[in-house]
């Protein structure tokens, strides 16, 4: 797709400047009228007024009109900044354009108060550089380029998963009149939930829930609304982004009972000879080859499990209903959708890699399975028989950092404490004479209102808590040892039950051991989590975009959402909240039924492509896809980084209206205003947080040297290293540029690219005897005005004492011998 | 009817292997001939300079200048060719760029000559003598040419109209260039200037083992003497800095035919702004193995750290093309108030 408008219209540039004098805050340090003059001798500028407030309403309104009536195409504002300014910023321009005819696209803004008349005190020396911030405006705007169309996108959704997430999504969209694929792999919707029998609410005492209620309930949502398909005993087997799309194989599994006709009756599990672990209860009970994994389960029917069923035929004869045809087959259809939904839930940490646990004794279960004893009978697989002494561990491999022993996953599931508390309170009410034992490792973690409730209930009656580190659990005759040793600095036990040894240890006597284990993220949807292009944290979660706050549920690829359990550990409330939230965080998308592109994105010339892919390697956001023809930006995912322009070898990429030619334009004019001597300072400041960060040292008050000028660059990481090597041919004396603070670059993480290849920069500056001096990098967030105030005085400094880069005098020396 | 055409071909400052490139094409040398006379070729043939210099401007009609210039006798013998040739053709890398010998531009005369007749372990010179443009001896004046601080392309003294790049030229772009001669001396006809011979894009666009390449990070940086590396993969996979993204292709992939990273002898492609810079961004970003969120600064810059030279591996061909073409004396002659 290309991005391109042949309007003519728009070919012949009329450019309307308003200049906004800020009733005296931009027009005291700052001559605005002699601005007027200069834009006013601007090839294709046609109208040029200087207010002396453009944000208030009878302004705007003449604004609006004005633009219509002179047929202006280009909009140049010079006045507040459009990242900070509160009244005037570049949403409130865009609602202007958006009256108009002009293309959002088509403006751009000199920045003459925040970074100019607020940090400038000097009134002729602050007009230059506003002259030089106008013109760098100027320069940019005569090449802007109108967006593309919008892209169309599929109105059906697809979920992939029916936990509580995955269904909750499919129904508060379907009854925002969305049409929904939802995708599941096992025979019955619920996931997770349906295993677990008593559910609560985390921030409400005492609301509680079974799942034999609500599971039931929650599925019918989807099942029963006519704008969901649901398909059961269902996969993704691929997916990949199409034209702005999303372009899925579902393979639905072979449909040997008929849902529909089926009675649940249950004669044909009666006859069946076949038994099989159940996966519904953790292996621990088994189930027949046909059969229903538990009473309640939607849709209402029977299950043939492929690989247990010998197809000898017994149901097919006793089926009442005729619903069983062995002959069925899987099937495969591709389809489109506008939006995918990830709600494919959580793994749990194996057990079996911490050998201290000796997992696999009998008695010794993770929390998931106990949910299954709670629902089934708390007795022990071993015998059969009520156990007297329960050991929950918790922690159990997590949290295994710093002097923890063992393997584990760093972080904490913060769902276990709660649900460790839920289980032994469900013991301490129902059984009566089974002693109960909790060990911890570094605390209870009972955060929410409804955890520590249950803490303070479980310990008001009485249940033994021990902090230690398990040393090693061990079959016994008659059950399980636990040796626990204490910490190394000398915790004690919480319970005066147990003492620890001479040597530091003590052992209990148990029955039944029940391990917290961690959720951690599931395997089975890693290909999936690949073919999106999404970005996963350092447990292999994927990330939600930034600012994370304010997005939740949104992936760094647009349009896909990871939900509930899929994206971090969850209970099943936490999980139905996540599911609401990604509906209504897509549904915008989805009734319009078309995105509409950003004014920056990366276009890749196949010309000059040769499919190296380290565009795609850098792609943050699942844009760029490799095809016979070359690399290939969608941009309907394009989030306008421009990393791939920072790194494409052969400068195949570029991005529109933020091109190379743009950027070296506005260098060429940026520095006429600065006196001799005066060292021409570029800051190059990413688009949110350093911008904004330049932006607040204005609105705080503190001064710079009126020698620097600033870009608004797409990322930090949007600038290609050659073209910094080329401004510095052009003679900018030092360079500084400013990305996102660690953690909250909003594209993953252009932030440390940048800073990596400024250090490599550095050493080759340092190699070829130009000073270091002359470019930083450091991490600017919107609360570091000074650090940048700071920064730029430094280099102000260090560069007066350098002298003119020699760069540019040894490039123009250089150029004379040319040409001989 | 070919008119048959004057060509030249000179030795600056190279290592004598694009003369070698030149003999390699075997008897393709005679297809030459059959178009062109040779009048001058120091490695080959028995024509003295003073043989050039009697001919006057514009009498010569091609003439091809191998190696980089560093020295007034260099300068002389670019000026004496442009000034003689119609066509002049810039012959392998050190022509074209600077080639290896430009990596001096990390020095100057004073550095290399400290070095190269003082420090080297194998240097005897008790009497610390430097070499002098002039000296006098009992005979009269003997006289060397001056020494440059800095290397230069062919392009950077003279007007060059061709390329031709490689260290050395491969025969498949010799015969390329060989084919304009006889075209020229056929019909007349010529390039238009500037032309490289060599491929428009860059040296992946024809490698075989793009395909296998994933998208993946380099993790850690392997050197090529650290790892046997897999003839079937991508370089870039194996860790293995290789320049072919930011090389013309056009070179048959010889290096990488024998297992070796492409090290940029093809120069850089068209829209390049800077030779090693581009590299050195393009890097910059892919090495280091992600999840920096996780990581300390140190950590996160450890394998890009690990590049400890960026002018030899990102400029091992085209310092004296570079936007810095030599090591500069920033902040050494500061501005006096």
């Amino acid at each position: 797709m290309t991005v391109e408008n042949t309007s003519s219209a728009v070919n012949k540039p009329r450019i309307g400047v308003w200049i906004c004098d800020c009733q005296g805050r931009v027009s005291t340090n700052v001559d605005t009228v002699s601005l007027v003059e200069r834009a006013r001798e601007m090839d294709g500028v046609v109208t040029v007024r200087r207010v002396d407030a453009l944000c208030n309403t009878e302004e705007l309104a003449r604004l609006r009109a004005e633009l219509k009536e002179n047929n202006i195409n280009r909009f140049l504002f010079a006045g507040c900044s459009a990242r900070s300014s509160l009244r005037f910023p570049e949403q409130q321009i865009s609602a202007v354009l958006e009256s108009t005819e002009i293309d959002k696209a088509m403006f751009e803004v000199a920045n003459i108060r925040e970074q100019c008349a607020w940090v400038h005190d000097d009134r002729k020396a602050a007009t230059a550089k506003a002259l030089d911030v106008l013109r760098m405006a100027y320069v940019r705007l005569k090449l802007d380029t109108p967006r593309a169309p919008a892209t169309k996108i599929v109105p059906r959704s697809l979920v992939i998963g029916g936990g509580p997430a995955g269904l909750q999504t499919a129904q508060d969209l379907a009854v925002l009149g969305q049409q929904v694929t939802l995708v599941e792999q096992a025979s019955y919707l619920g996931g997770r939930m349906c295993q677990i029998p008593f559910l609560f609410q985390t921030e409400n005492w005492p609301g509680r829930c079974v799942s034999t209620c609500v599971g039931p309930v929650q599925a019918a949502g989807s099942m029963f609304h006519p704008n969901v398909e649901c398909l059961t005993s269902s996969e993704v087997a691929d997916i990949e982004r199409v034209d702005g799309n999303f372009r899925a194989r579902l393979r639905l599994g072979a449909r040997f009972v008929d849902t529909e006709k089926c009675i649940s009756c249950g004669k044909c599990a009666e006859v069946c000879p076949e038994e099989i672990e159940s996966e519904f209860d953790e292996g621990l009970f088994s189930r027949k080859a046909i059969d229903k994994d538990f009473p309640r389960a939607v849709p209402d029917a029977y299950n043939i499990l492929e690989r247990a069923c010998t197809m000898c035929g017994k149901c097919v004869e006793v089926c009442p209903a005729g619903a069983i045809n062995l002959a069925a087959q899987a099937e495969e259809k591709e389809e489109d959708f506008g939006a995918v939904f990830l709600s494919t839930g959580f793994d749990t940490y194996d057990l079996s890699r911490n050998h201290e646990f000796n997992y696999g004794l009998p008695d010794v279960m993770s929390g998931m399975e106990f949910e299954r004893l709670l629902d089934r009978g708390v007795l022990r697989p071993s015998n059969g028989q009520t156990p007297r002494h329960i050991v929950f561990v918790l922690c159990a491999g997590s949290r295994a950092t710093r002097d923890k022993r063992g393997e584990g996953v760093s972080y904490c599931s913060k769902t276990c404490c709660g649900i460790t508390m839920k289980q032994v309170e469900r013991l301490g009410l129902t059984m009566n004479e089974t002693d109960i034992t909790v060990i911890y490792y570094y605390d209870i973690r009972a955060y929410e209102r409804t955890f520590e409730a249950m803490y303070d209930h479980v310990k008001r009656m009485g249940i033994d808590f021990l902090q230690g580190e398990i040393e090693g659990i061990t079959g016994s005759d008659d059950g399980v040892k636990i040796r626990v040793a204490r910490l190394e600095d000398g915790s004690t036990s919480a319970g005066a039950a147990h003492t620890f040894d001479a040597e530091g240890f003590v052992t209990l006597d148990a029955d039944l051991v029940v391990l917290a284990s961690a959720q951690t993220p599931r395997r089975e949807a890693q290909p999936l989590v690949r073919k999106l292009g999404l970005q996963t944290d350092q447990f292999g979660f994927p990330m939600e975009n930034q600012p994370r706050i304010f997005r939740p549920t949104e992936s760094f690829v647009d349009r896909v959402y990871v939900v509930g359990a899929a994206a971090g550990p969850k209970v099943v409330q936490q999980s139905v909240e996540q599911g609401s939230a990604a509906a209504m965080k897509a549904a915008p998308h989805l009734i319009k039924g078309e995105k509409d592109l950003l004014k920056f994105v990366s276009r890749i010339d196949p010309a000059a492509c040769v499919r190296c892919r380290i565009c795609e390697t850098v792609c943050p956001h699942g844009a760029i896809k490799i095809t016979e023809k070359g690399a290939l930006s969608d941009p309907a995912f394009c989030q306008g980084c421009g990393f791939c322009i920072a790194a494409c070898p052969t400068h195949a990429a570029e991005l529109i209206n933020f091109t190379e030619q743009q950027i070296l334009d506005q260098i060429d004019v940026a520095f006429q205003g600065v006196p001799p001597g005066a060292p021409k300072i570029l800051a190059l400041l990413c688009y949110w947080c350093s911008y904004c960060g330049a932006d607040l040292a204005g609105a705080s008050g503190l001064k710079l040297p009126v020698n620097y000028r600033s870009i608004r660059i797409r990322c930090s990481s949007s600038v290609n290293s050659a073209l910094v090597m080329e401004m510095f041919r052009r003679g900018v004396d030092g360079i500084f540029v400013g990305g996102c603070p660690p953690g909250s670059c909003h594209h993953v993480n252009g932030n440390y690219l940048t800073d990596k290849r400024t250090s490599l920069m550095q050493k080759l500056m340092a190699q070829l005897g130009l000073s270091e001096k002359r470019l930083k990098f450091d991490y600017i967030g919107v609360p570091h005005s000074q650090k940048f105030a700071d920064t730029i005085t430094a280099m102000d400094r260090d560069l007066r004492e350098l002298g003119p880069n020699p760069v540019a005098v040894n490039t123009s020396e250089r150029s004379e011998t040319h040409g001989r | 009817m070919a008119d048959k055409k004057k060509i030249v071909m000179n030795w600056a400052s190279a290592c004598g292997g694009c003369d070698v490139s030149l003999l390699d094409i075997e008897e393709k040398i005679f297809s030459v001939l059959d178009i062109a006379d040779i009048l001058y070729w120091p490695v080959a043939m028995d024509f003295k300079r003073q043989d050039v210099l009697a001919l006057g401007p514009g009498s010569i009609d091609i003439g091809l200048f191998n190696g980089a210039v560093r020295s007034s006798e260099q300068l002389e013998d670019a000026l004496m060719l442009r000034e003689r040739c119609k066509v002049l053709i810039a012959y392998g890398a050190c022509a074209c760029f600077g080639g290896i010998p430009g990596l001096a531009n990390v020095s100057d005369r004073a550095g290399i000559f400290e070095v190269a007749y003082h420090e080297t372990p194998s240097t005897v010179n008790p009497e610390g003598v430097d070499p002098q443009t002039v000296c006098l001896v009992p005979e009269g004046e003997v006289t060397l040419p001056e020494f440059f601080d800095t290397v230069y392309a062919l392009n950077q003294v003279v007007r060059v109209d061709y390329y031709l790049p490689g260290c050395p030229p491969t025969e498949e772009r010799i015969l390329d260039a060989v084919n304009i001669i006889s075209a020229y001396a056929h019909s007349g006809e010529l390039p238009p200037p500037g032309t490289v011979v060599a491929s428009q894009k860059a040296l992946c666009d024809e490698c075989p083992r793009v395909s296998t390449r994933t998208g993946a990070r380099i993790a850690r940086i392997n050197r090529p003497h650290e790892i046997i590396a897999d003839p079937g993969l991508c370089f870039l996979e194996q860790g293995v800095l290789c320049m072919g993204p930011f090389t013309r292709g056009g070179c048959g992939g010889k290096c990488i035919n024998a297992n070796m990273p492409c090290r940029g002898c093809f120069g850089p492609t068209e829209r390049m702004l800077d030779p090693g810079a581009e590299a050195l961004s393009a890097f910059g970003s892919i090495v280091g193995a992600g999840g920096e969120d996780a990581l300390t600064i140190p950590e996160m810059k450890a394998a890009v750290n690990s590049i400890k030279d960026p002018v030899g591996t990102f400029y091992r061909f085209t310092l004296p093309t570079a936007i810095i073409n030599r090591t500069l004396k920033d902040g050494r002659n500061k501005v006096k108030k």
